[in-house]
């Protein structure tokens, strides 16, 4: 019954399998805060996005349903932002650009020409959640790393304590693609484990 | 900051597109296997940033502006960088098509490189006038190419060594991106 | 050919006129609170640099580093002057409030509202431990920073000794222009 939620969380995870959204993965990880922001912020444009164009697709020709898809994109990614500084402005001024960023990027397009076009409104909620969820809990991952060892601190709380000396340059740019490098590494090799085993 | 020297430099060394504000890493990431995709990708990166920074800049104060409409910057900004590259894909096709072959197939993908939606809301976002937006522009694209052809040489050169099978690819490449990263953390205290 | 061209057209017409609607809709929602918690932001940033907050009226800005002035009176005198200033710090401009009671010549406090600075090092200049420092030195001489400050002086961040160097300038720029223009001369 939810199987279209599960697949978008583990086994099609936007981020860590299909390598798609690279670019906000890399900017909005340097707090935990920012990448919990970051991926809300994400899910609804693609809960929105699914759910309308799955709405609308009958009324869609084939030939204009990418520029279609991209009106419908760009309108809720403005919405979304308009009430992220209207209610939440702290996440609003920390995600800065990428928020109307998130217009180009590649999961939302993806999703609505590979998924909400072909399928009715229920399936494409779950789609939605699934992947909205997979992509939140892939900055996450990536973020706690660089705020734990890169400040000693979560979520802003000081969790290491005084003694720990905190690898600064994992919360700079360059510490962003290490320690994505790391994480991608550690997909890779559970995933090289797996086939052994199952393969 | 603000002297077209300045802005160049800041957006080639500084700022970097890629390594300091990571956008366009998709292409970046995607198209850095050889050199030559990659000329081809920072090509045809440059040509469309600068015109679409000039449509973005024209549309912004011409209409947006005094109307009152700057919300509505985003969904005109890629609906206007949309139909752009549709208009150069065309327009390549039919009158110049040695370039075609060379850009061709880089341009479809350019509309969702986050690196020219990204410019032109910067460009907005710093109030920078025509000519400020225009040197910020040719600076990014200068900045994005440094660092896509030398990226691709160096990935180049990582097919040939030993390593664990699971840093193969992507994950040594982010780490390769990242020595280059703190390469240019060297610059950030220059004026 | 020519109708299958109109009916496109028109789709996208609808579509995006349809959206710019409903943009436009939530735009009309959301400005009052946006507005709203903007100016109520400015007006804490003016409580947090100068308590003593009178009514405000607005002064000419010498422009360089200088971006505005406000004047504060309570009771019909003049109790102080909050200044903005933009020095260059490591990653670029800082913007910095600054609070300067009157007659006495004492900072109120300071706050970076904007910085560029490097996470971890510079960014700290925006926590209290070292914005709060500033409240109440005496600005009758221009402020020192230091490594190991005592007295008057502002400890520095650790590491960060450009960022610190940068916020101090600003505020004696501040500083040197109040007892230029608004110290009847007793400066």
């Amino acid at each position: 019954m939810l199987k279209e939620l599960t697949k978008g969380i583990i086994k099609e995870n936007p981020l860590f399998v299909q390598l798609l959204g690279v670019c906000p993965s890399l900017a909005t990880t340097g707090s935990l805060t920012n990448a919990l922001g970051m991926g809300a912020a994400f899910t609804m444009v693609l809960i929105g996005s699914n759910l309308i164009i799955s709405a609308i697709k009958s009324f869609i020709p084939e030939q204009v349903r990418i520029p279609s898809y991209i009106v419908v994109i760009a309108s809720l990614v403005t919405v979304i932002e308009m009430l992220m500084e209207a209610f939440v402005p702290d996440i609003y001024a920390a995600l800065g650009i990428f928020i109307p960023l998130i217009v180009v990027n590649c999961i939302i397009l993806g999703r609505a020409e590979a998924f909400a076009s072909k399928h009715g409104l229920w399936s494409s909620l779950q789609d939605a959640v699934g992947m909205g969820i997979g992509f939140t809990l892939a900055l996450a991952i990536i973020a706690t790393f660089r705020e734990l060892l890169g400040t000693g601190k979560l979520l802003g709380i000081p969790v290491l304590g005084a003694a720990y000396h905190p690898m600064l340059i994992l919360i700079l740019p360059a510490g962003a693609f290490i320690t994505m490098g790391f994480v991608f590494a550690a997909v890779n090799y559970l995933r090289q484990r797996n086939e052994v085993r199952h393969g | 900051m603000d002297s077209t020297f300045g802005i160049i430099f800041s957006a080639i060394f500084v700022t970097n597109i890629i390594l300091s504000q990571f956008l366009g890493l998709c292409s970046f990431l995607g198209v850095s296997k050889s050199l030559k995709n990659s000329l081809g990708m920072s090509a045809a990166v440059a040509f469309v940033m600068i015109l679409a920074t000039i449509l973005s800049w024209v549309i912004y104060y011409l209409f947006l502006v005094p109307y009152d409409l700057v919300y509505l910057k985003t969904l005109v900004f890629i609906l206007s960088i949309a139909t752009l590259v549709q208009l150069v894909e065309m327009f390549m096709k039919k009158n110049m098509p040695t370039l075609h072959k060379a850009m061709g197939v880089f341009l479809p993908l350019i509309t969702t490189n986050c690196a020219i939606l990204g410019i032109a809301l910067i460009n907005v976002q710093r109030d920078y006038t025509f000519a400020q937006s225009i040197t910020n522009a040719i600076g990014t694209a200068a900045g994005y190419t440094m660092a896509i052809v030398l990226f691709s040489c160096l990935r180049e050169r990582l097919e040939g060594p030993e390593m664990p099978q699971c840093m193969r690819n992507l994950p040594i490449a982010l780490i390769t991106a990242s020595c280059m990263s703190i390469a240019l953390m060297g610059m950030s205290g220059i004026h | 050919m020519n109708k299958f061209i109109s009916k496109l057209t028109l789709t996208l017409l609808i579509l995006c006129a349809i959206c710019t609607a409903l943009v436009a809709g939530a735009y009309g929602l959301t400005k009052d609170t946006i507005e709203a918690r903007a100016a109520a932001d400015v007006k804490a940033s003016y409580k947090q640099v100068f308590p003593q907050l009178g009514d405000l009226t607005q002064e000419k800005a010498p422009g360089g580093i200088i971006q505005d002035i406000k004047c504060s009176k309570a009771g019909g005198k003049v109790n102080g002057y909050i200044y903005t200033v933009t020095p260059s710090g490591y990653g670029g401009e800082l913007t910095i409030m600054v609070g300067i009671s009157s007659p006495d010549v004492k900072l109120t406090g300071i706050k970076v509202l904007k910085q560029n600075e490097t996470p971890g090092l510079g960014a700290k200049s925006t926590e209290p431990q070292f914005s709060d420092q500033f409240a109440g030195k005496n600005l009758k001489s221009p402020l020192e920073v230091s490594k190991q400050a005592k007295g008057e002086e502002i400890q520095a961040i650790t590491a960060a000794t450009i960022t610190s160097r940068a916020v101090v300038k600003g505020v004696n720029e501040a500083r040197d222009h109040y007892m230029k223009t608004y110290s009847q001369g007793k400066g």
